[in-house]
């Protein structure tokens, strides 16, 4: 305990080992905040503030209504409508500038978008609004030829069976919503060719039928619905951050380097002191390499814990896993800098290859940048076993794996060949020691 | 070739091999034998570190290995200990084998390198604490000997402090403090002193007669033979990887026929005081140098009184007079035609 606390106190204080393996991740981290924080803010319009004539017009079409009240509420709405009672003070509100234009409904029914041409140009605002009131018009069009169609077949299939004109117009009816998920219950929820015998508009003919029709489908404001493949959204800047904790878990190799390479008696007068000490290398070794991977593991949850609630970086909140695989990381990586230590060479050179790995390796975990990204993935797909040797790469697959997987398989999958890794690099570090004496520098 | 002390002249010198019985030789392990070297041949390439080398050092000594660099002090440090393989012989502690694995020998060891080794991270306290550490468990009796060691060392002012906060004085210091805390039975200096100011190095020569003094075995290495001569009990010269003569500093100096070097001012020098000096019966060698007159005499009780003597039958005026004992710069020329300072 004595050895460790030692061990501990003097990786603690070196300070190259500190800047490189704490500090700069942390540095890393906010200058990716700084530089990618507002990454998935930039792909979300902003709300396009139009004014709306709420009139009685308006108010006759409660499609379009719930269609605007639907696209300017929710986490990222399209619309700000500012509602106004005519058309005079909604062209009132536009000339006086701050809107893109008004919507309003004239006494056929039709749908106008009256934009203001003097600003906004080259921006989508004016885009976002047509796309919306196209996708209302289509879809109304659409669902009146649906609704004439559906009714002159139920008009033609007066007195036949109920349920072979039920499923003719059913499957018509899910075509008209477009609505997967519902199965087309959503489409029949306001009218049923099913219940054609409950319906009294049925008796007055195929309009009125068209009609209702139409009615119904118009009550339904969401045609399509949103589908979550993932366990959470989709996000860009995510990738830059896990790609951090990569790199940090390189760089944190350096605490063993610190630590281990100074007891090897042919590397410095310090080692050879220490060789000479009555303990087994081992006994010198080992609680050096558990304070290596005590501080390696503290950095590297130091770094999770700062990008998940300082910068507020997504993990998909699977703390305890996350937890686990930064700690066999960090055995894998106290494990490589066992290994380089056995190199036969002086301190400061161990220095430079860690940093060398480090960046090199980083490079196929996508850190610097989406050719960086471009490049990891391409390399990922045409040689996996390249990604078993990589480090940064395994923690960074953890991490995406756990964000995007409900289930837990596939990072265990990467921490067990983390754990093989580490089993490898500690048998080329224990390789090492039987040539250390003075005379082999 | 050995010399050993104890014998009067040259004549004495013989064949290691043929001395069983002698200083400095290794006959087997004797019961008060710390260090037994026997035959230990050390090679680096082609280069011969330690050729047929043989050392004993009886409990209590501070023996010192002298000789200049390259001669194999180091090599024969670091062999002892384990750090070095070596071609052929045997090394004994204590009267058992050494081997890199034997830490009960190595326990009881204290070593302080010829470069400081100590962590710059931790403070004097912690060093110390820290290299204790790997000889004793109690903390409570590692505590005591790290305030011990660090009294013994006059760090008490610095105990706080970090290597790099100290001068290269007080830095050695340190580095004898971390090999000597566990209070070792056998402490190996490797040239202690080297890039040390002289307040240091007083300092360093008095601790290690006081440890000498309280019953450790010291081997002392160095190049500077005035500290050798000052405080060693028996010295080996050493050149090429060899012993070349081992013995207290009065055997060492009595081995070769200088017995004192004399040096007159003269005010006026002609060749006519040279010729009475080279009369002396005592005289081996005497030249003029400038106003300087050198005169090298046989072992003898008046050859300063007879130079004296002789200026003034020759009605000479002079100034100062020096006479200087031999060194064992003299007793290294004479035995290997080199300087020992080369």
């Amino acid at each position: 305990m004595t050895a460790f606390s030692f061990a501990l106190r003097v990786m603690l204080r070196d300070k190259g080992a500190t800047l490189w393996g704490i500090g700069l991740p942390f540095a890393l981290a906010t200058l990716f905040y700084v530089a990618f924080g507002g990454l998935d803010a930039s792909f979300r319009p902003s709300p396009v503030p139009v004014a709306v004539v709420d009139d009685a017009v308006y108010r006759a079409s409660p499609a379009l209504s719930e269609l605007i009240t639907a696209t300017s509420e929710g986490q990222d709405p399209y619309l700000e409508p500012t509602y106004v009672t005519d058309r005079a003070g909604a062209e009132r509100l536009v000339n006086a500038g701050g809107l893109y234009g008004y919507i309003a409904v004239d006494a056929d029914g039709a749908v106008e978008y009256h934009r203001d041409w003097r600003e906004y140009i080259g921006t989508p605002g004016h885009e976002i609004v047509t796309a919306i009131l196209d996708s209302y018009v289509q879809g109304s069009a659409f669902a009146a030829e649906a609704a004439a169609a559906q009714a002159s077949a139920a008009q033609a299939g007066l007195g036949q069976s109920p349920g072979a004109s039920g499923a003719s117009a059913g499957s018509g009816g899910e075509a008209a919503a477009g609505d997967e998920q519902d199965g087309g219950q959503g489409a029949g929820s306001g009218w049923s060719p099913s219940g054609t015998g409950d319906d009294p508009r049925l008796a007055a003919g195929p309009a009125a039928q068209a009609a209702a029709l139409r009615a119904a489908l118009e009550d339904t404001p969401a045609f399509t619905k949103a589908v979550q493949l993932t366990a959470n959204p989709p996000s860009d800047q995510v990738r830059y951050f896990y790609a951090v904790l990569g790199f940090s878990a390189l760089m944190v190799c350096g605490f063993a380097v610190s630590g281990l390479a100074r007891l090897r008696a042919n590397r410095s007068a310090l080692g050879a002191r220490l060789s000479t000490a009555g303990h087994s290398q081992v006994a010198l070794l080992a609680p050096t390499a558990a304070a290596a991977y005590t501080l390696s593991f503290a950095t590297l949850a130091a770094d999770y814990l700062y990008i998940r609630f300082i910068l507020g970086i997504g993990f998909g909140g699977k703390d305890i896993q996350i937890l686990a695989i930064l700690a066999v990381a960090a055995l894998t990586v106290t494990a490589l800098g066992a290994a380089i230590c056995a190199l036969p060479l002086p301190e400061a050179a161990l220095s430079g290859i860690i940093a060398a790995i480090s960046t090199v390796l980083s490079l196929f975990a996508g850190l610097y940048g989406p050719g960086s990204q471009d490049l990891a993935d391409k390399v990922a797909q045409a040689a996996p076993w390249s990604t078993w040797l990589n480090p940064a790469r395994e923690v960074y697959d953890a991490l995406f794996s756990l964000y995007n997987y409900d289930t837990f398989g596939e990072a265990a999958q990467i921490m067990l060949r983390l754990a093989v890794l580490a089993v490898a690099l500690l048998a080329v570090a224990a390789v090492g020691p039987r040539r250390t004496r003075h005379e082999h520098l | 070739m050995t010399r050993t002390g104890g014998q009067p002249d040259g004549a004495a010198a013989t064949e290691a091999e043929s001395q069983p019985d002698g200083i400095g030789q290794s006959e087997g392990s004797r019961p008060d034998h710390v260090v037994d070297v026997k035959d230990l041949v050390k090679r680096y390439k082609e280069v011969v570190a330690l050729d047929h080398f043989d050392l004993s050092i009886d409990k209590g000594e501070i023996f010192g290995l002298l000789g200049p660099n390259g001669s194999g002090k180091t090599t024969a440090i670091n062999c002892i200990l384990q750090l070095l393989t070596y071609s052929r012989g045997e090394i004994k502690l204590w009267g058992e084998p050494m081997s890199p694995t034997r830490y009960d020998l190595k326990r009881r060891i204290g070593l302080v390198p010829q470069q400081v080794a100590v962590l710059p991270e931790l403070s004097v306290t912690e060093n110390i604490d820290y290299f204790c550490s790997l000889y004793v468990d109690d903390k409570a009796r590692r505590r005591r000997l790290v305030g011990e060691a660090i009294e013994f060392t006059g760090l008490e002012r610095f105990a706080k402090f970090r290597p790099k906060k100290l001068s290269g004085g007080l830095v050695r210091r340190l580095n004898i403090a971390c090999g000597i805390a566990h209070q070792p039975s056998l402490i190996l200096f490797d040239e202690p002193t080297v890039a040390v100011d002289p307040q240091s190095r007083n300092a360093i020569l008095e601790g290690i007669r006081r440890l000498g003094a309280e019953g450790a075995t010291v081997v002392y290495t160095s190049h500077y033979m005035e500290e050798v001569e000052q405080l060693c009990t028996r010295i080996m010269i050493m050149d090429a990887g060899r012993a070349v003569a081992v013995g207290t500093n009065a055997e060492l100096k009595s081995m070769v026929g200088i017995g004192e070097r004399i040096r007159v001012e003269l005010d006026f020098p002609d060749d006519a005081v040279l010729a009475a000096v080279r009369a002396l019966p005592h005289t081996q060698h005497a030249s003029l140098s400038g106003q300087t007159l050198k005169v090298a005499c046989a072992p003898g009780a008046r050859n300063l009184a007879d130079v004296v003597e002789a200026l003034d039958r020759a009605d000479v005026s002079y100034g100062r007079v020096f006479s200087e004992p031999p060194t064992l710069n003299d007793v290294f020329l004479e035995l290997t035609g080199a300087e020992l300072r080369d």
